[in-house]
Protein backbone atom coordinates (compact mmCIF):
# COMPACT_ATOMS: atom_id res chain seq x y z
CA UNK A 1 0.00 0.00 0.00
CA UNK A 2 1.27 3.19 -0.58
CA UNK A 3 2.40 5.41 2.34
CA UNK A 4 -0.56 7.87 2.87
CA UNK A 5 -0.97 11.25 1.60
CA UNK A 6 -0.37 13.87 4.79
CA UNK A 7 -2.29 16.93 5.24
CA UNK A 8 -1.16 19.81 6.89
CA UNK A 9 -3.69 20.78 9.24
CA UNK A 10 -3.97 24.61 9.88
CA UNK A 11 -6.80 26.79 11.31
CA UNK A 12 -6.81 28.56 14.97
CA UNK A 13 -5.85 26.49 18.05
CA UNK A 14 -6.33 28.69 20.61
CA UNK A 15 -8.87 27.06 23.30
CA UNK A 16 -9.90 24.05 24.24
CA UNK A 17 -12.82 24.00 21.69
CA UNK A 18 -10.61 24.19 18.59
CA UNK A 19 -8.11 21.92 20.44
CA UNK A 20 -10.50 19.49 20.33
CA UNK A 21 -12.02 20.07 17.31
CA UNK A 22 -9.33 19.73 15.24
CA UNK A 23 -7.65 16.64 16.38
CA UNK A 24 -11.52 15.18 16.30
CA UNK A 25 -12.17 16.13 12.63
CA UNK A 26 -8.20 14.91 12.04
CA UNK A 27 -9.17 11.68 13.78
CA UNK A 28 -12.29 11.66 11.31
CA UNK A 29 -10.48 12.44 8.24
CA UNK A 30 -7.96 9.34 8.65
CA UNK A 31 -10.52 6.84 9.36
CA UNK A 32 -13.06 7.94 6.84
CA UNK A 33 -10.09 8.04 4.04
CA UNK A 34 -9.09 4.28 5.16
CA UNK A 35 -6.07 6.25 6.12
CA UNK A 36 -5.69 7.69 2.75
CA UNK A 37 -4.60 10.82 4.50
CA UNK A 38 -2.79 11.55 7.17
CA UNK A 39 -3.32 14.33 9.32
CA UNK A 40 -0.12 16.78 10.75
CA UNK A 41 -1.48 18.79 13.40
CA UNK A 42 1.11 22.18 14.57
CA UNK A 43 -1.03 21.30 17.97
CA UNK A 44 0.39 17.57 18.45
CA UNK A 45 4.14 19.26 17.37
CA UNK A 46 6.63 20.25 20.04
CA UNK A 47 5.06 23.34 22.26
CA UNK A 48 6.35 22.58 25.42
CA UNK A 49 10.24 25.22 25.65
CA UNK A 50 10.09 26.07 22.14
CA UNK A 51 10.54 29.69 21.13
CA UNK A 52 7.89 31.66 19.11
CA UNK A 53 10.39 31.65 16.32
CA UNK A 54 11.10 27.83 16.45
CA UNK A 55 7.42 27.47 16.71
CA UNK A 56 6.89 28.84 13.31
CA UNK A 57 9.78 27.30 11.73
CA UNK A 58 8.53 23.72 12.70
CA UNK A 59 5.11 24.66 11.68
CA UNK A 60 6.64 25.78 8.42
CA UNK A 61 8.65 23.30 7.83
CA UNK A 62 6.01 20.67 8.46
CA UNK A 63 3.75 22.50 5.60
CA UNK A 64 6.41 22.41 3.38
CA UNK A 65 6.88 18.40 3.93
CA UNK A 66 3.17 17.33 3.63
CA UNK A 67 1.53 16.65 0.57
CA UNK A 68 -1.71 18.75 0.70
CA UNK A 69 -2.97 21.18 3.25
CA UNK A 70 -6.54 21.84 5.08
CA UNK A 71 -7.05 25.47 5.99
CA UNK A 72 -9.70 26.26 8.68
CA UNK A 73 -11.07 29.56 7.97
CA UNK A 74 -13.37 30.60 10.14
CA UNK A 75 -14.18 33.51 12.12
CA UNK A 76 -15.37 37.01 11.44
CA UNK A 77 -11.89 37.78 10.82
CA UNK A 78 -9.45 34.77 9.70
CA UNK A 79 -6.92 33.83 11.97
CA UNK A 80 -3.54 35.44 10.50
CA UNK A 81 -1.14 32.75 11.36
CA UNK A 82 -3.30 30.19 9.22
CA UNK A 83 -3.20 32.95 6.42
CA UNK A 84 0.14 33.45 6.31
CA UNK A 85 0.60 29.37 6.32
CA UNK A 86 -1.99 29.39 3.38
CA UNK A 87 0.20 31.62 1.59
CA UNK A 88 3.02 29.99 2.43
CA UNK A 89 1.64 26.85 0.79
CA UNK A 90 0.40 28.89 -2.49
CA UNK A 91 4.40 29.54 -2.84
CA UNK A 92 4.74 26.42 -2.78
CA UNK A 93 2.25 25.19 -5.08
CA UNK A 94 0.93 22.70 -2.74
CA UNK A 95 -2.88 21.55 -3.21
CA UNK A 96 -5.23 23.30 -0.60
CA UNK A 97 -8.90 22.49 0.71
CA UNK A 98 -10.53 25.66 2.23
CA UNK A 99 -12.99 24.42 5.14
CA UNK A 100 -15.63 27.40 6.52
CA UNK A 101 -18.11 26.17 8.73
CA UNK A 102 -18.85 29.33 10.08
CA UNK A 103 -22.15 30.83 9.24
CA UNK A 104 -21.36 34.43 9.82
CA UNK A 105 -20.84 36.79 7.15
CA UNK A 106 -17.31 38.13 7.12
CA UNK A 107 -15.13 39.53 4.44
CA UNK A 108 -15.46 42.40 1.52
CA UNK A 109 -16.36 40.97 -0.95
CA UNK A 110 -19.78 40.90 -3.07
CA UNK A 111 -22.83 38.34 -1.82
CA UNK A 112 -21.64 35.01 -3.55
CA UNK A 113 -17.80 35.47 -3.36
CA UNK A 114 -16.11 34.24 0.10
CA UNK A 115 -16.58 35.38 3.70
CA UNK A 116 -13.31 36.42 3.99
CA UNK A 117 -10.75 39.12 2.36
CA UNK A 118 -10.31 39.42 -1.19
CA UNK A 119 -6.50 39.16 -0.53
CA UNK A 120 -7.06 35.27 -0.06
CA UNK A 121 -9.17 34.28 -2.70
CA UNK A 122 -8.46 33.11 -5.94
CA UNK A 123 -5.45 31.00 -5.73
CA UNK A 124 -5.80 28.31 -8.27
CA UNK A 125 -5.16 24.14 -7.17
CA UNK A 126 -7.38 25.21 -3.93
CA UNK A 127 -11.17 23.89 -3.23
CA UNK A 128 -13.08 25.58 -0.51
CA UNK A 129 -15.73 23.63 1.50
CA UNK A 130 -18.21 26.17 2.96
CA UNK A 131 -20.99 24.74 5.18
CA UNK A 132 -23.18 26.11 7.58
CA UNK A 133 -22.28 24.47 11.43
CA UNK A 134 -25.05 25.45 13.14
CA UNK A 135 -27.14 23.43 10.54
CA UNK A 136 -25.04 20.51 10.84
CA UNK A 137 -25.19 20.34 14.22
CA UNK A 138 -29.14 20.23 15.03
CA UNK A 139 -29.10 18.16 12.05
CA UNK A 140 -27.07 15.70 13.51
CA UNK A 141 -28.56 16.60 16.89
CA UNK A 142 -32.03 16.06 15.95
CA UNK A 143 -30.79 12.03 15.46
CA UNK A 144 -30.35 11.55 19.08
CA UNK A 145 -27.74 9.92 20.97
CA UNK A 146 -24.99 11.57 23.37
CA UNK A 147 -23.02 14.18 22.98
CA UNK A 148 -20.53 12.25 22.06
CA UNK A 149 -22.43 10.36 19.26
CA UNK A 150 -24.07 13.49 18.14
CA UNK A 151 -19.77 15.24 17.76
CA UNK A 152 -19.35 12.37 15.90
CA UNK A 153 -21.83 12.44 13.66
CA UNK A 154 -21.41 15.67 12.68
CA UNK A 155 -17.56 14.89 12.53
CA UNK A 156 -17.93 12.22 9.71
CA UNK A 157 -19.96 13.95 7.82
CA UNK A 158 -17.62 16.83 7.33
CA UNK A 159 -14.98 14.87 7.33
CA UNK A 160 -16.22 12.92 4.18
CA UNK A 161 -16.64 16.01 2.45
CA UNK A 162 -13.04 17.59 3.22
CA UNK A 163 -11.80 13.72 1.90
CA UNK A 164 -14.13 14.33 -1.49
CA UNK A 165 -12.58 17.67 -2.31
CA UNK A 166 -8.53 16.41 -0.85
CA UNK A 167 -9.15 13.65 -3.69
CA UNK A 168 -10.15 16.31 -6.33
CA UNK A 169 -7.95 18.80 -5.27
CA UNK A 170 -4.71 16.31 -5.54
CA UNK A 171 -5.43 15.15 -9.13
CA UNK A 172 -5.09 18.95 -10.49
CA UNK A 173 -2.39 19.42 -12.54
CA UNK A 174 0.47 21.42 -10.39
CA UNK A 175 0.92 24.89 -11.39
CA UNK A 176 4.71 25.38 -10.64
CA UNK A 177 6.11 24.38 -14.16
CA UNK A 178 10.06 23.52 -15.03
CA UNK A 179 10.50 20.17 -13.42
CA UNK A 180 12.32 19.07 -10.56
CA UNK A 181 15.15 21.75 -10.50
CA UNK A 182 12.67 24.51 -10.73
CA UNK A 183 11.05 22.96 -7.99
CA UNK A 184 13.90 22.68 -6.03
CA UNK A 185 15.05 26.14 -6.61
CA UNK A 186 11.47 27.60 -5.14
CA UNK A 187 11.24 25.50 -1.88
CA UNK A 188 14.91 26.47 -1.16
CA UNK A 189 13.98 30.33 -1.61
CA UNK A 190 10.92 29.41 0.39
CA UNK A 191 12.65 28.52 3.33
CA UNK A 192 15.16 31.47 2.96
CA UNK A 193 12.94 34.17 2.84
CA UNK A 194 11.36 33.15 6.02
CA UNK A 195 14.79 33.62 7.93
CA UNK A 196 15.04 31.99 11.20
CA UNK A 197 16.55 28.42 10.96
CA UNK A 198 14.70 27.70 7.85
CA UNK A 199 17.46 29.75 6.25
CA UNK A 200 20.53 26.89 7.06
CA UNK A 201 17.95 24.37 5.99
CA UNK A 202 18.06 26.07 2.22
CA UNK A 203 21.43 24.93 1.74
CA UNK A 204 21.53 21.69 3.12
CA UNK A 205 22.13 19.03 0.54
CA UNK A 206 19.27 16.15 1.03
CA UNK A 207 16.28 17.80 2.77
CA UNK A 208 14.98 19.50 -0.25
CA UNK A 209 15.78 16.95 -2.87
CA UNK A 210 14.02 14.23 -1.05
CA UNK A 211 10.56 16.38 -0.01
CA UNK A 212 10.92 17.22 -4.22
CA UNK A 213 11.41 13.51 -4.99
CA UNK A 214 8.70 12.57 -2.71
CA UNK A 215 5.86 15.08 -4.58
CA UNK A 216 7.12 13.88 -7.88
CA UNK A 217 6.76 10.35 -7.03
CA UNK A 218 3.42 11.17 -5.68
CA UNK A 219 2.12 13.04 -8.78
CA UNK A 220 2.13 16.39 -6.79
CA UNK A 221 4.75 17.86 -8.42
CA UNK A 222 6.19 17.84 -11.82
CA UNK A 223 9.46 16.27 -12.71
CA UNK A 224 11.72 16.43 -15.66
CA UNK B 1 16.47 64.16 -8.62
CA UNK B 2 16.32 60.83 -8.45
CA UNK B 3 12.68 59.21 -8.63
CA UNK B 4 11.15 58.31 -5.43
CA UNK B 5 11.23 54.91 -3.78
CA UNK B 6 7.42 53.89 -4.02
CA UNK B 7 5.96 52.36 -0.85
CA UNK B 8 3.40 49.69 -1.05
CA UNK B 9 0.86 50.85 1.90
CA UNK B 10 -0.77 47.67 2.97
CA UNK B 11 -3.21 47.77 5.88
CA UNK B 12 -7.27 48.01 6.85
CA UNK B 13 -9.22 50.35 4.28
CA UNK B 14 -13.22 49.88 5.50
CA UNK B 15 -14.29 52.70 7.32
CA UNK B 16 -13.98 56.49 6.93
CA UNK B 17 -11.14 56.15 9.58
CA UNK B 18 -9.10 53.79 8.13
CA UNK B 19 -9.49 55.68 4.66
CA UNK B 20 -8.72 59.45 5.98
CA UNK B 21 -5.98 57.87 8.73
CA UNK B 22 -4.27 56.36 5.62
CA UNK B 23 -4.24 58.90 3.37
CA UNK B 24 -3.52 61.48 5.82
CA UNK B 25 -0.42 59.23 6.79
CA UNK B 26 0.72 58.31 3.33
CA UNK B 27 0.73 62.46 2.53
CA UNK B 28 3.07 63.08 5.48
CA UNK B 29 5.56 60.30 4.04
CA UNK B 30 5.82 62.04 0.95
CA UNK B 31 5.90 65.49 2.43
CA UNK B 32 8.11 64.93 5.25
CA UNK B 33 10.87 62.60 3.24
CA UNK B 34 11.23 65.42 0.68
CA UNK B 35 10.28 63.07 -2.13
CA UNK B 36 12.29 60.46 -1.22
CA UNK B 37 9.26 58.49 -0.72
CA UNK B 38 6.33 57.90 -2.35
CA UNK B 39 3.11 55.88 -1.05
CA UNK B 40 0.89 53.80 -3.19
CA UNK B 41 -2.38 53.60 -1.69
CA UNK B 42 -4.66 50.37 -2.58
CA UNK B 43 -7.54 52.54 -1.70
CA UNK B 44 -6.65 55.10 -4.21
CA UNK B 45 -6.57 52.23 -7.19
CA UNK B 46 -9.34 51.72 -9.11
CA UNK B 47 -12.08 49.97 -6.62
CA UNK B 48 -15.59 50.25 -9.88
CA UNK B 49 -16.09 47.91 -11.82
CA UNK B 50 -13.05 45.44 -11.74
CA UNK B 51 -14.63 43.11 -9.35
CA UNK B 52 -12.85 41.51 -6.18
CA UNK B 53 -10.59 39.23 -7.96
CA UNK B 54 -9.95 42.33 -10.21
CA UNK B 55 -9.33 44.53 -7.18
CA UNK B 56 -7.08 41.25 -5.95
CA UNK B 57 -4.88 41.80 -9.05
CA UNK B 58 -4.44 44.75 -9.32
CA UNK B 59 -3.12 45.32 -5.40
CA UNK B 60 -1.28 42.60 -6.01
CA UNK B 61 0.42 44.00 -9.16
CA UNK B 62 1.11 47.25 -7.13
CA UNK B 63 3.51 45.46 -4.55
CA UNK B 64 4.87 43.52 -7.00
CA UNK B 65 5.91 46.93 -8.29
CA UNK B 66 6.68 48.88 -5.30
CA UNK B 67 10.22 49.24 -4.30
CA UNK B 68 9.50 48.78 -0.60
CA UNK B 69 6.34 48.09 1.49
CA UNK B 70 4.34 49.62 4.67
CA UNK B 71 2.13 46.84 6.48
CA UNK B 72 -0.63 48.65 9.10
CA UNK B 73 -0.68 45.79 12.01
CA UNK B 74 -3.46 47.45 14.00
CA UNK B 75 -6.08 45.78 15.49
CA UNK B 76 -6.49 42.85 18.21
CA UNK B 77 -6.38 40.49 15.29
CA UNK B 78 -4.44 41.68 12.37
CA UNK B 79 -6.00 42.65 9.08
CA UNK B 80 -5.76 39.60 7.02
CA UNK B 81 -5.47 41.63 3.75
CA UNK B 82 -2.65 42.87 4.89
CA UNK B 83 -0.87 38.99 5.90
CA UNK B 84 -1.53 38.11 2.72
CA UNK B 85 0.01 41.45 0.93
CA UNK B 86 2.96 40.48 3.66
CA UNK B 87 3.90 36.83 2.81
CA UNK B 88 3.45 37.86 -1.21
CA UNK B 89 6.29 40.72 -0.45
CA UNK B 90 8.31 38.55 1.33
CA UNK B 91 8.21 36.53 -1.46
CA UNK B 92 9.44 38.77 -3.44
CA UNK B 93 11.70 40.17 -1.58
CA UNK B 94 10.77 43.30 -0.61
CA UNK B 95 12.01 45.16 1.93
CA UNK B 96 9.39 46.38 4.53
CA UNK B 97 8.23 48.23 7.57
CA UNK B 98 5.75 47.23 9.83
CA UNK B 99 3.29 49.84 11.91
CA UNK B 100 1.47 48.83 15.13
CA UNK B 101 0.43 51.66 16.65
CA UNK B 102 -2.38 49.81 18.59
CA UNK B 103 -2.07 49.68 22.03
CA UNK B 104 -3.96 46.41 22.82
CA UNK B 105 -2.20 43.29 22.99
CA UNK B 106 -3.11 40.50 20.49
CA UNK B 107 -1.26 37.34 19.69
CA UNK B 108 -0.27 34.50 20.70
CA UNK B 109 4.08 35.34 21.46
CA UNK B 110 5.51 35.96 25.02
CA UNK B 111 5.19 39.29 26.71
CA UNK B 112 8.66 40.48 24.52
CA UNK B 113 7.26 39.23 21.36
CA UNK B 114 5.10 40.92 18.81
CA UNK B 115 1.59 41.41 19.72
CA UNK B 116 0.66 39.21 16.58
CA UNK B 117 0.98 35.30 15.41
CA UNK B 118 3.80 34.36 15.96
CA UNK B 119 3.54 32.43 12.02
CA UNK B 120 4.00 36.18 10.81
CA UNK B 121 6.63 36.95 12.57
CA UNK B 122 10.56 36.70 12.12
CA UNK B 123 10.72 37.40 8.27
CA UNK B 124 14.14 38.96 7.84
CA UNK B 125 14.41 42.56 5.65
CA UNK B 126 11.47 43.78 8.13
CA UNK B 127 11.57 46.53 10.66
CA UNK B 128 9.00 46.86 12.91
CA UNK B 129 8.15 50.23 14.58
CA UNK B 130 5.58 49.64 17.57
CA UNK B 131 4.12 52.50 18.99
CA UNK B 132 1.40 53.67 21.44
CA UNK B 133 -0.96 54.93 19.62
CA UNK B 134 -3.04 56.53 23.09
CA UNK B 135 -0.09 57.85 24.50
CA UNK B 136 1.04 59.78 21.06
CA UNK B 137 -2.30 61.13 20.29
CA UNK B 138 -2.17 62.64 24.15
CA UNK B 139 1.34 63.79 23.88
CA UNK B 140 0.28 65.53 20.62
CA UNK B 141 -3.12 67.00 22.07
CA UNK B 142 -1.20 68.49 24.80
CA UNK B 143 0.73 70.42 22.76
CA UNK B 144 -2.38 72.20 21.92
CA UNK B 145 -4.32 73.47 18.55
CA UNK B 146 -7.45 72.22 16.69
CA UNK B 147 -8.32 68.65 15.63
CA UNK B 148 -6.21 69.17 12.57
CA UNK B 149 -3.39 70.55 13.81
CA UNK B 150 -3.15 67.91 16.43
CA UNK B 151 -3.95 65.31 13.68
CA UNK B 152 -0.61 66.79 11.74
CA UNK B 153 1.24 66.87 14.52
CA UNK B 154 0.59 63.02 15.59
CA UNK B 155 1.09 61.99 11.61
CA UNK B 156 4.28 63.90 11.16
CA UNK B 157 5.61 62.19 14.13
CA UNK B 158 4.76 58.75 12.91
CA UNK B 159 6.09 59.66 9.60
CA UNK B 160 9.14 60.39 11.01
CA UNK B 161 9.27 56.95 12.61
CA UNK B 162 8.48 54.90 9.24
CA UNK B 163 11.02 57.17 6.98
CA UNK B 164 13.60 56.07 9.62
CA UNK B 165 12.98 52.46 9.10
CA UNK B 166 12.09 52.67 5.52
CA UNK B 167 15.67 54.34 5.14
CA UNK B 168 16.78 51.48 7.46
CA UNK B 169 15.45 48.71 5.59
CA UNK B 170 16.67 49.53 1.84
CA UNK B 171 20.11 49.58 2.89
CA UNK B 172 19.71 45.93 4.07
CA UNK B 173 21.41 43.74 1.27
CA UNK B 174 18.89 41.73 -0.79
CA UNK B 175 18.33 37.62 0.69
CA UNK B 176 17.68 36.69 -2.95
CA UNK B 177 20.79 35.04 -4.57
CA UNK B 178 21.35 34.53 -7.75
CA UNK B 179 21.06 37.51 -9.45
CA UNK B 180 18.80 38.60 -12.36
CA UNK B 181 17.75 35.51 -13.73
CA UNK B 182 16.32 34.03 -10.46
CA UNK B 183 14.61 36.82 -9.50
CA UNK B 184 13.33 37.14 -12.84
CA UNK B 185 12.15 33.53 -12.47
CA UNK B 186 10.77 33.85 -9.06
CA UNK B 187 8.76 36.83 -9.81
CA UNK B 188 7.21 35.68 -12.99
CA UNK B 189 6.38 32.79 -10.51
CA UNK B 190 4.81 35.07 -8.45
CA UNK B 191 2.32 36.02 -10.97
CA UNK B 192 1.41 32.41 -11.64
CA UNK B 193 0.46 31.32 -8.15
CA UNK B 194 -1.66 33.71 -7.91
CA UNK B 195 -3.52 33.15 -11.44
CA UNK B 196 -6.79 35.19 -12.09
CA UNK B 197 -5.78 38.31 -14.13
CA UNK B 198 -2.45 38.95 -12.77
CA UNK B 199 -0.19 37.95 -15.41
CA UNK B 200 -2.09 39.81 -17.94
CA UNK B 201 -2.34 42.35 -15.91
CA UNK B 202 1.37 43.01 -15.72
CA UNK B 203 2.11 41.84 -18.96
CA UNK B 204 -0.93 43.96 -21.14
CA UNK B 205 -0.27 43.70 -24.78
CA UNK B 206 3.60 43.03 -24.36
CA UNK B 207 5.17 39.79 -23.41
CA UNK B 208 5.04 38.83 -19.57
CA UNK B 209 9.46 37.98 -19.74
CA UNK B 210 9.68 41.77 -20.60
CA UNK B 211 6.96 42.94 -18.15
CA UNK B 212 9.22 41.41 -15.38
CA UNK B 213 12.36 41.93 -16.66
CA UNK B 214 11.45 45.44 -16.44
CA UNK B 215 10.20 45.04 -12.78
CA UNK B 216 13.49 43.78 -11.84
CA UNK B 217 15.79 46.02 -13.79
CA UNK B 218 13.88 48.91 -12.20
CA UNK B 219 14.70 47.53 -8.57
CA UNK B 220 18.38 46.14 -9.26
CA UNK B 221 18.90 49.96 -11.02
CA UNK B 222 17.78 51.10 -6.97
CA UNK B 223 19.76 48.48 -5.23
CA UNK B 224 17.00 46.80 -4.03
CA UNK B 225 17.67 43.02 -6.12
CA UNK B 226 21.15 42.00 -7.23
CA UNK B 227 22.38 42.07 -10.61
CA UNK B 228 24.77 38.81 -10.31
Amino acid sequence: MLSPYTIYFAGPLFDHKVLQGNALLAAHIEAASQERYRCVLPQNLEQQGVSSIEIRDQNLRALMECDLALFNFDGTELDSGTVAEYMYAKTLDIPAVILRTDFRYGGDQEPGGNPWNIMVSFYPRTEVLHLDAMLRYTDALSQGGSAQEVSSRIQWRIASEVIELLDQVRSREPVLEGGAAVAENTYRWALKLAGGSLTTLASHSVLVPSIIERKIEKGLLKGD
Amino acid sequence: MNEPYTIYFAGQLFDHKHLAGNALLASHIDGDSQGRYRCVLPQDLEQRGIGPMGIRDQDLRAVMECDLALFNFDGAEIPVGAVAEYMYAKMLDIPTVILRTDFRGGGDQDAEGDPWNLMVSFYPRTRILHLDGMQWYQEALAEGGDAAEVAARYQRRIAAGVIELLDEVRGDAPIMEGGRASAESTYRWALRLAAGGLAHLVSGEGSLDDAVSRIVSLKIEKGLLSEC
